[in-house]
């Protein structure tokens, strides 16, 4: 079925049993007016509000019989200059573009070591490259220390923090109660007398976290090894969930979570209409807030936004958004690549004020401090 | 579909959508397509929308419209067998137990006394399961969004072949697969094994036409200027920034309470009905500084379209 073929090419992932489910549709209905077709389709076809979009766009060329070349011009242009942004750059310049050096006051400090480690680290042995991989600014990295790093971004992230689930499983330790089925269960080999009870306790499962990742421009050397992690952390855990924000919100999660690692990254990035533009926090949490975080998806969890705090939109807007989201989620943190300094100090007046109304502020410019980042989860518990 | 009750899957969309109707429950085009696919291609179908905008209130409409019996499984987080589909009666069966004691009938029998049908204690699902001579059952799985992995995976091989084996009893199918419909208010993503399985519909707010109709045939004390009024009301308040805008539910209570206090819909005193509207604090202070005198403006076109 193109039409399946069709949306694909738009992104939206829809496997061989929905056009079977599609065509059983089809079948069903007592006429094929277009409002039929439509809704026979839309709802076998796709299960998310937002793709809908991208449904409307391809069902109107289908119906109007252009399916002959089902590529939607809109997302395929703008390609080329999305997968350069997306790749990692080698050395770092003063290529930055005007929009970032305004962003990143403590910017040009930290630099000169770096760039020594990315010439040792090449010829060095793996041992050592690790090592020094630990504590190498993601503003450094090639692509080869990415591809090293893997490694350890994924065993950083693969440590989330666990809570009690309301689900019981059987146990002996710990705040337990009696378990009545095996109970009555094992009293039959006792001649029907409850001589040993069993006992059930709230299972540990891992907590929900949410990750809000700044990708414009000021962010472009970090976008990639945070989201790295991100994606890792969708693996390991249960209903974590990851976004995207420049100028505006894009959910990440499905495009993370789908195939093999290394080409969900690369596909998640160029997805993201907006990677390495502007930025406008404020409206990005309001959008987060009214879509996701009012239904429900930050209760209980641990939402992490991930930025410099450069806000070019208003200051005001965030505090209140920030505000908003603290109140719904359980602990709301803050990384701030531009942290690791040690000469940093929160003058973006986004960051000033978001500090007011976050639980927790630190660095995410290394793998060390990603791993710091993981053990301050752990002791939220 | 061969086998499948020739009455339910004979129902055609505008059937249905009068029999909806007449439950006070008035479905668009879309929903009442859906629904009909749905019950002709025995699928359990899954409902999103934001809350109130009426998903519930569908399978307890269509349940009455196609008269069936409404078996109701709220989702919760740690919901698992015992408490969805069957769990035993132990109380019973230590007493039972006890009176063994007093030597009244050989060991094995007691055994398979003590986990016979007796001491099995229903849950919806296994109800749902046993409920199919004749019309079978509406199942409304609720919030499923709120039950964890485990059960989502659970469910979802019961949606596959609507039998449940129990161990002490021998497993249990369905004469006629209950009509499902699950909803979700999206704070989880659904796995996509279990969306494969269900025809799928987004629940939109109605038009401001199609609530006017709503509340006029909820709210009998409503005239149709007064319906029109909180209809507009409603449109231009969820075209607010609000942080819970209000669904079809809360436009129907409120339009109640403006009824049943006799007041009207006037500026003055739409503070004193607005918690039946808006849930928030900050919401009514939204409210308050773009007008309540606005918001009850006669319609000049500006919200009816949405």
């Amino acid at each position: 079925m193109s039409f399946r073929r069709g949306l694909a090419e738009e992104g939206v992932a829809c496997g061989p049993s929905r056009s079977a489910l599609a065509a059983e549709a089809l079948r069903a209905l007592d006429e094929r007016s277009r409002n039929d077709v439509y809704w026979a389709l839309r709802s076998t076809l796709i299960s998310r509000p937002e793709d809908r979009d991208a449904f409307d766009r391809l069902f109107t060329r289908f119906w109007t019989g252009q399916t002959a070349t089902p590529l939607p011009p809109s997302r395929s242009a703008p390609r080329d200059p999305e997968a350069q942004a997306g790749r990692p750059r080698n050395r770092r310049g003063g290529d930055q573009g005007a929009d970032a050096g305004g962003g990143a006051p403590a910017d040009d400090g930290d630099g000169d070591g770096d760039e020594t480690e990315v010439g040792e680290a090449q010829s060095g042995a793996v041992a050592s490259a690790y090592e020094r991989l630990g504590s190498l600014d993601f503003r450094a990295y090639g692509p080869e220390e990415l591809a090293l790093a893997r490694r350890l971004i994924t065993r950083a992230a693969q440590q989330v923090p666990r809570r009690r689930s309301r689900r019981l499983e059987p146990s002996h330790v710990g705040r337990r109660r009696i378990d009545f089925r095996r109970t009555v269960r094992d009293s039959m080999r006792t001649e029907g007398e409850p001589l040993r009870r069993a006992w059930r306790t709230r299972k540990l499962v891992p907590r929900r976290m949410v990750f809000l990742v700044d990708v414009s421009g000021s962010m472009r050397d970090y976008a990639v090894p945070i989201l790295l992690f991100c994606q890792m952390a969708i693996r390991a855990g249960r209903g974590t969930e990851t976004f995207a924000f420049g100028t505006r919100l894009t959910r990440l999660t499905p495009h993370l979570r789908a195939g093999s690692a290394a080409a969900a990254l690369e596909r998640a990035v160029r997805i993201v209409p907006d990677w390495a533009g502007g930025t406008r926090i404020g409206a990005n949490l309001k959008a987060f807030n009214d879509d996701w975080g009012r239904s429900g998806m930050t209760r209980g969890a641990i939402v992490t936004i991930v930025s410099d705090g450069w806000e070019r939109g208003d200051v005001g807007l965030l505090e209140e958004e920030l505000a908003r989201l603290q109140r719904t989620s359980r602990t709301l943190l803050w990384l701030n690549p531009l942290a690791g300094d040690s000469g940093y100090e929160p003058l973006a007046a986004g960051m000033a004020a978001a500090l007011r109304h976050v639980d927790g502020f630190l660095p995410a410019h290394n793998i060390a401090s990603l791993e710091g980042f993981v053990t301050r989860l752990a002791q939220l518990e | 579909m061969g086998q499948t009750p020739s009455s339910l899957a004979s129902i055609g969309r505008d059937r249905l959508e009068e029999l909806l109707a007449d439950q006070s429950y008035l479905a668009d085009r879309g929903l009442a397509t859906v629904v009909t696919l749905a019950l002709r291609m025995r699928k359990p179908l899954l409902l999103e929308g934001d809350a109130g905008v009426g998903k519930t209130e569908l399978a307890k409409a269509l349940a009455q419209a196609i008269g069936a019996r409404l078996i109701r499984l709220q989702c919760y987080e740690g919901i698992d067998v015992a408490h969805a589909v069957y769990d035993w009666n132990y109380s019973r069966q230590m007493l039972y137990l006890r009176a063994l004691d007093a030597g009244v009938a050989g060991e094995r029998a007691a055994v398979d006394d003590l986990f016979s049908r007796e001491f099995l204690v229903r849950r919806p699902l296994l109800e749902a399961i046993e409920a199919g001579d004749g019309v079978p059952p509406v199942l409304l799985i609720d919030e499923i969004d709120r039950a964890d992995d485990e059960f989502e995976a659970f469910l979802l091989e019961l949606l596959a072949d609507f039998q449940i084996t129990i161990p002490e009893l021998g497993t249990i199918a369905a004469q006629e697969p209950p009509v499902v419909i699950l909803t979700s208010n999206r704070t989880r993503e659904l796995h996509d094994a279990l969306k494969r399985r269900c025809i799928y519909h987004w629940l939109d707010h109605p038009s401001v036409a199609r609530e006017v109709e709503i509340i006029r045939l909820r709210v009998p004390g409503a005239d149709e200027d007064m319906a029109r009024a909180a209809a507009e009301a409603v449109a231009r308040l969820r075209q607010l920034d609000l942080v819970k805008p209000p669904g079809v539910a809360e436009t129907v209570d409120w339009t109640a309470a403006v009824v049943s206090l006799g007041c009207g819909l006037r500026p003055e005193e739409f503070e004193d009905t607005a918690g039946t509207l808006l849930k928030h604090r900050e919401d009514i202070e939204t409210a308050a500084r773009f007008g309540f005198d606005r918001l009850l403006e006669a319609g000049n076109g500006e919200a009816t379209s949405g």
